[in-house]
C-alpha cells in the first residue's frame, strides 16, 4: 500500500463536465496543482462521463464504474473494497449530493480500512436539506423562499395554490422546474418523482441577481475560507457559465451565520438570490464544492487542496482570498477519445490513464496569480 | 458630531466603466455620469457637483442641473446612491 502522505490516492466522483457540469474534474485539477504526486481515482457511474476521457490537468489516473447510489451502502462498500485492494485509497472526496447518505453509513468501515472521507456530519447534512431549509433560515436569520414538501401531486398542488404561481417544483436532491399552472405542476411532479422519488417540493419563485458562495467549514462553526461570486452567463439549465468575485459584507455575514449554525465540516456551496430592493434570500446549500471551484483555486484560493491536505493530516494553511473583480468564463472544448476507451470501461469497469507522445502529461504546476489591473 | 461618509464600493475604469465590488454589478457610463456618481460618494452636495460639471465639461448651468438631476434620479431608482442621499428629493 502506498504511503498516504507521500503519494496519496484520492478518489473523486462527479466527472462529467458537459452541459450540466459536476465538480469532480475541477476538484482533481485543483488538488493536482498543489499535490502533483497524488494519484486520482475516478468514481464513475456512466461511461459517458466526459472526465473519463480528459487528458488535461483534470484527468483521472484510473477510473472505476460504480453501482448507482440507489443500490445502497452495501453495494458501495463492496465496490470500494475492490477498488481499495487495487489502488490503496487514502481519501474519498464525493461531489454528488446523492452519494452522501451511503458514504455516511459506511464511513466507519472505510475508516477501519484507513480511508478518509471528506463529508459533513449527518446532522449538518439533514439540517440544510431543501425540505427543512426554512427552519435553518429562521435559526440563522436568513430569509428563505416559502417551501413545502409532498409525496403526492394533489397535496403539492394545494401548497402551490398557497404560494401562488409561478413556482418551482424541485426534487429533494436534484432538478428544479418553473411551473405556471397546475397542469405543469402535475407533469413536473411525475417527471421528478419518476427519476428521483418522493418527496417533491414546491418553492416560491424569487427573481433577482444570483450569488454563489463556495467555502469550507471547520466543523466547529468557523468558516475557514470562502469565495463569493455573482453569477453571470447562466445556461438554460440555470448553471453559471461565468461569474465575478464580490466582496459584500452582507453576503459574508450570511455565510458566517449559516456555517456557524450548521457547524459545517468541509466543502459547501451556498446559493443566494437578491430581488431588487429586497434582502438576499437563501435558495439552497449544496453539500459539496460547486463546478466552478477550480476558478478560485487558480486565483489563489485553492479550497480542494486545503480539504485534501487537512483530511490527510498534512500541514494545511488556510487558502488566501480572491480579490473582488476576478472573473471566470467557462469555455467548452472538444476532447478526442476512441470507442476502444468506452469499450474498456464498459466491459472491464475500469480505465487507466496513460500519457503518450500525442498526449503528454499536462503541466500541473499551480498557476501564478495575475496581478490585479489597476483602475 | 461629524458625519462619516460611507465608503464607496465602486471601482472606476477609465472613467467610463464602473464595477460595484459588493453587488458584482458593472455598467458603462458617460464621463459626466461617472463624475456625478463618484462625487456623490465622496460626499459632495448638489451645488458642488453642478460646479464641477460646469468646470470640467464647459457646459452651462442649466444643462449641468438638468443632466445631474436626471442621472441622480436614475441612480436613486437603482439604489446606487450613498445612504445620505437616499432620502433627498
Amino acid at each position: 500500500m502506498k504511503d498516504a502522505s507521500s503519494q496519496p490516492v484520492i478518489a473523486v466522483s462527479g466527472l462529467h463536465r458537459g452541459e450540466s457540469p459536476q465538480s469532480g474534474g475541477a476538484v482533481i485539477e485543483s488538488i493536482r496543482a498543489r499535490m502533483p504526486q497524488a494519484r486520482f481515482i475516478g468514481i464513475s457511474y456512466d461511461a459517458m462521463e466526459t472526465g473519463l476521457y480528459s487528458r488535461n490537468g483534470d484527468h483521472v489516473d484510473a477510473a472505476y464504474l460504480f453501482p448507482y447510489p440507489v443500490a445502497g451502502p452495501g453495494e458501495l462498500l463492496k465496490r470500494l473494497r475492490e477498488v481499495h485492494e487495487a489502488e490503496g485509497l487514502s481519501l474519498i472526496i464525493p461531489t454528488l449530493d446523492s452519494e452522501l447518505e451511503n458514504l455516511l453509513t459506511v464511513q466507519s468501515s472505510l475508516g477501519e480500512m484507513g480511508i478518509k472521507v471528506a463529508i459533513p456530519s449527518r446532522s449538518s447534512l439533514q439540517a440544510r436539506s431543501k425540505s427543512v431549509l426554512d427552519l435553518l433560515g429562521k435559526r440563522a436569520d436568513v430569509p428563505v423562499p416559502r417551501t413545502f414538501a409532498a409525496n403526492d401531486p394533489v397535496t403539492l398542488a394545494g401548497h402551490a395554490l398557497n404560494i401562488g404561481y409561478p413556482c418551482y417544483v424541485k426534487g429533494a436532491l436534484y432538478d428544479a422546474r418553473l411551473v405556471y399552472n397546475e397542469a405543469q405542476l402535475y407533469e413536473a411532479f411525475n417527471t421528478i418523482c419518476a427519476v428521483w422519488g418522493p418527496p417533491v417540493l414546491v418553492q416560491e419563485a424569487i427573481y433577482g441577481e444570483e450569488y454563489g458562495v463556495a467555502g469550507v467549514g471547520d466543523g466547529k462553526g468557523r468558516l475557514v475560507c470562502h469565495c463569493a461570486i455573482r453569477k453571470l452567463l447562466r445556461s438554460k439549465l440555470g448553471k453559471g457559465y461565468g461569474g465575478v468575485v464580490i466582496e459584500d459584507p452582507v453576503v459574508n455575514d450570511i455565510t458566517l451565520r449559516l456555517v456557524k449554525e450548521l457547524k459545517w465540516d468541509g466543502p459547501f456551496e451556498i446559493e443566494l438570490v437578491k430581488p431588487a430592493g429586497r434582502e438576499h434570500h437563501l435558495f439552497e446549500i449544496n453539500p459539496r464544492f460547486p463546478a466552478w471551484i477550480s476558478f478560485p483555486a487558480k486565483a489563489g484560493c485553492n479550497m480542494p487542496a486545503y480539504v485534501a491536505e487537512r483530511a490527510l493530516g498534512l500541514v494545511a494553511a488556510a487558502p488566501g482570498k480572491v480579490p473582488a473583480g476576478k472573473m471566470f468564463f467557462r469555455h467548452s472544448e472538444d476532447m478526442v477519445a476512441d470507442i476502444g476507451d468506452v469499450a474498456r470501461i464498459i466491459t472491464h469497469g475500469v480505465t487507466e490513464y496513460a500519457a503518450d507522445d500525442e498526449h503528454p502529461a499536462p503541466d500541473t504546476g499551480e498557476q501564478q496569480i495575475r496581478k490585479p489591473v489597476t483602475p | 458630531m461629524e458625519k462619516v461618509q460611507p465608503k464607496s464600493t465602486f471601482v472606476f475604469f477609465d472613467e467610463r466603466f464602473v464595477f460595484d465590488r459588493a453587488s458584482g454589478m458593472f455598467f458603462a457610463v458617460s464621463k459626466e455620469a461617472a463624475l456625478i456618481l463618484r462625487s456623490a460618494w465622496e460626499g459632495l452636495d448638489r451645488d458642488d457637483i453642478r460646479k464641477l460639471l460646469m468646470q470640467r465639461f464647459k457646459i452651462e448651468r442649466g444643462t449641468a442641473i438638468r443632466d445631474m438631476e436626471q442621472f441622480l434620479g436614475k441612480l436613486k431608482e437603482l439604489d446606487l446612491l450613498p445612504p445620505t442621499w437616499r432620502d433627498r428629493s
